[in-house]
């Protein structure tokens, strides 16, 4: 440390310890404005505290008065009064009328509960909302883009291409650049699992690794998109379709997705039984499809390469 | 000595400006300091918006007819001694060194267990439900429990137990629970539970607890705490994405919150480089 950078420590730090004393000073100040005086209901001793029937709020009667009951019965929920079970059955039949009238304010106060659901796998389609988003797609939509649901967009984005992909796991594909963080990876992976095998719906696969193809070659090396992308294919797809891909294909990255594809596809089918036997079907794929996939159990099995039947040279 | 330490240096200094602040004055009460500490508040303020109450209670009579408030919950009994009934339990820990004296941690967890139903309205009032939406503070929820097991409400971890599962639901207005805590332990059960709860936990109780701890850690320790977030940041932005740094940078100002953006911008260093340098000036131009 030079003598110089010294001086601007003495110079700074002191600063630096009013600015934290300031920052503290600031949250007092917001404190005072921000109490409220604690009106909490007790609930052991006064179940029922339903009698009292404050003013609407302004933000509440903006909206349509029909939708906005809905908003006031989850509300008035949040006393507890209810025993758990009874107030997910109350609040699932507030959401069934609610989704009618203003889907968007229904899925946001979802979001905003979902410390409260944290117990349920798939809070969308244990409240049954899956139905009322896919048939409305653009109310969907315009609730992502508003910025409502804050932190929980990336989630809920993620929740509604997995709803999308089951029927269209293309266009998901085609979208999945929206997606940040691990929800990228999950629903890449969610959506790869839907596609249809090369010999269904040869059209459809073609316009899938086009996209896929897009995804590899932009950030798919990282986390192990394309391993887990070829395990999905390879779950789908039989060995002579994935060898005729391969060499219909002249992109290396896209090869290598094949060779991987290929080699989840010629796992043994009982491979509970603990013994990693590659397929005999193997052998007698076209070169150089066969020599890649080879490598790849070669790569695969290293230290238990014994099982591989040994290839000819 | 790098610019890293220099940070560390000026994060100390301004910490320690923090702590002379808290010194000097007395703990501010339940309602001032629950705004200190980020978006519970606010999460406090929004729920209690008025709203139409009869509208919604004709409807929900029209939508589920036979509901009905839950009924009281009833007084539970609890027989014998604490240890015996933690042996039968399966909570007692027999590699301790004197396994006839349970230790405070296999107790805590024993009464974890015990108020668990009640806490989360299995047959009554949902406490953890209205603790969540702000409409029961942990103190009530602790008194409510009481009530409801008054052979166990004289345990000296009865408190300690209550507060353990309130972090889970919502950390920062847990831990107003904290002056019934014997004082010794403040520093202690911030960590503790901290790391019980922090997989559950949500960015906004997160940055509340960092900045708990940031204000309750002794000076000698606050260094340690700084190498924390550093994991959690990275943690966040995975799980939340590209919602999480605008939302951070959203937040009241912090201690707790310019260490998570610290982070972040290290985080971002390998997995974005430009977006690293466009927070980095941000956060040095403020």
């Amino acid at each position: 440390m030079t003598s110089k950078s010294i001086a601007r420590d003495i110079l700074t730090l002191p600063l630096a310890m009013l600015a934290g004393a300031a920052v503290a000073a600031l949250f007092r100040v917001g404190g005072v404005e921000f109490s409220t005086g604690s009106d909490s209901a007790d609930l052991s001793s006064s179940a029922g505290r339903s009698s009292a029937a404050p003013a609407i709020h302004p933000s509440a009667a903006r909206r349509s008065p029909q939708a906005s009951v809905y908003a006031a019965a989850w509300e008035s929920l949040k006393d507890g009064r209810l025993t758990s079970d009874d107030r997910l059955r109350a609040q699932k039949a507030i959401l069934a009328e609610w989704v009618r009238h203003d889907l968007a304010a229904a899925l946001e106060a979802v979001y905003a509960d979902r410390p409260a659901f944290s117990h349920l796998r798939d809070p969308l389609r244990w409240f049954d909302l899956e139905s009322a988003m896919t048939a409305n797609p653009e109310i969907v939509e315009e609730l992502l883009k508003s910025g409502r649901l804050g932190l929980d967009t990336n989630e809920f984005r993620a929740d509604w291409f997995r709803i999308l992909a089951v029927e269209d796991p293309v266009a998901v594909l085609g979208r999945i650049g929206e997606l940040s963080g691990e929800h990228r990876f999950s629903v890449l992976s969610f959506a790869a699992g839907y596609l249809p095998s090369i010999s269904q719906d040869p059209a459809m696969w073609q316009a899938a690794m086009e996209r896929i193809s897009l995804i590899i070659s932009g950030d798919g090396k990282k986390d192990g998109v394309a391993e887990v992308i070829g395990m999905r294919l390879g779950q789908a797809n039989s060995l002579q379709d994935l060898s005729a891909a391969y060499l219909a294909d002249a992109d290396p990255q896209m090869q290598e997705l094949f060779v991987h594809a290929a080699y989840f596809a010629s796992l043994p089918s009982d491979l509970h039984l603990g013994m990693l036997e590659m397929r005999d079907e193997v052998q007698s794929l076209p070169e150089p499809f066969r020599s890649a996939v080879i490598g790849r159990w070669k790569a695969e099995t290293r230290g238990t390469g014994e099982l591989l039947p040994s290839p000819p040279e | 000595m790098g610019m890293k330490g220099r940070i560390l240096h000026h994060l100390a200094a301004a910490l320690a400006g923090w702590g002379i602040v808290e010194l000097q004055h007395p703990a501010p009460s339940d309602a001032e300091q629950s705004i200190a500490f980020g978006k519970s508040s606010i999460r406090q303020a929004r729920d209690r918006e008025a709203f139409d109450r009869e509208a919604g209670d004709t409807l929900l009579r029209r939508l589920v007819p036979d509901l009905a408030p839950a009924p009281a919950v009833e007084v539970v009994r609890h027989e014998g001694s604490l240890e015996e009934r933690l042996v039968e339990a399966g909570f007692d820990d027999p590699l301790a060194d004197n396994p006839s004296t349970p230790s405070d941690e296999s107790i805590t967890d024993y009464l974890c267990e015990q108020i668990q139903g009640t806490l989360s309205g299995e047959a009554g009032p949902d406490l953890s439900y209205a603790f969540l939406h702000g409409r029961l503070e942990a103190r009530q929820v602790l008194d409510s429990l009481r009530r409801t097991f008054p052979d166990l409400a004289g345990e000296e971890q009865f408190t300690r137990a209550v507060v353990k599962k309130l972090f889970l639901i919502e950390p920062a207005r847990a831990a107003l629970l904290a002056r019934e805590l014997p004082p010794r332990d403040h520093w202690s059960w911030i960590s503790e539970f901290k790391l019980d709860a922090e997989g559950f936990m949500s960015p906004a109780g997160y940055l509340s607890l960092l900045d708990l701890q940031l204000v309750h850690a002794p000076a000698a320790e606050a260094f340690l705490i700084l190498g924390y977030p550093a994991d959690s940041a990275a943690l966040h932005y995975r799980a939340y994405g590209d919602e999480y740094i605008p939302w951070l940078l959203d937040q009241p100002p912090s201690p707790g919150r310019r260490l998570m953006l610290e982070s972040c911008v290290a985080h971002l260093r390998d997995a974005d480089p430009s977006a690293a340098a466009a927070l980095e000036k941000r956060l040095s131009t403020r």
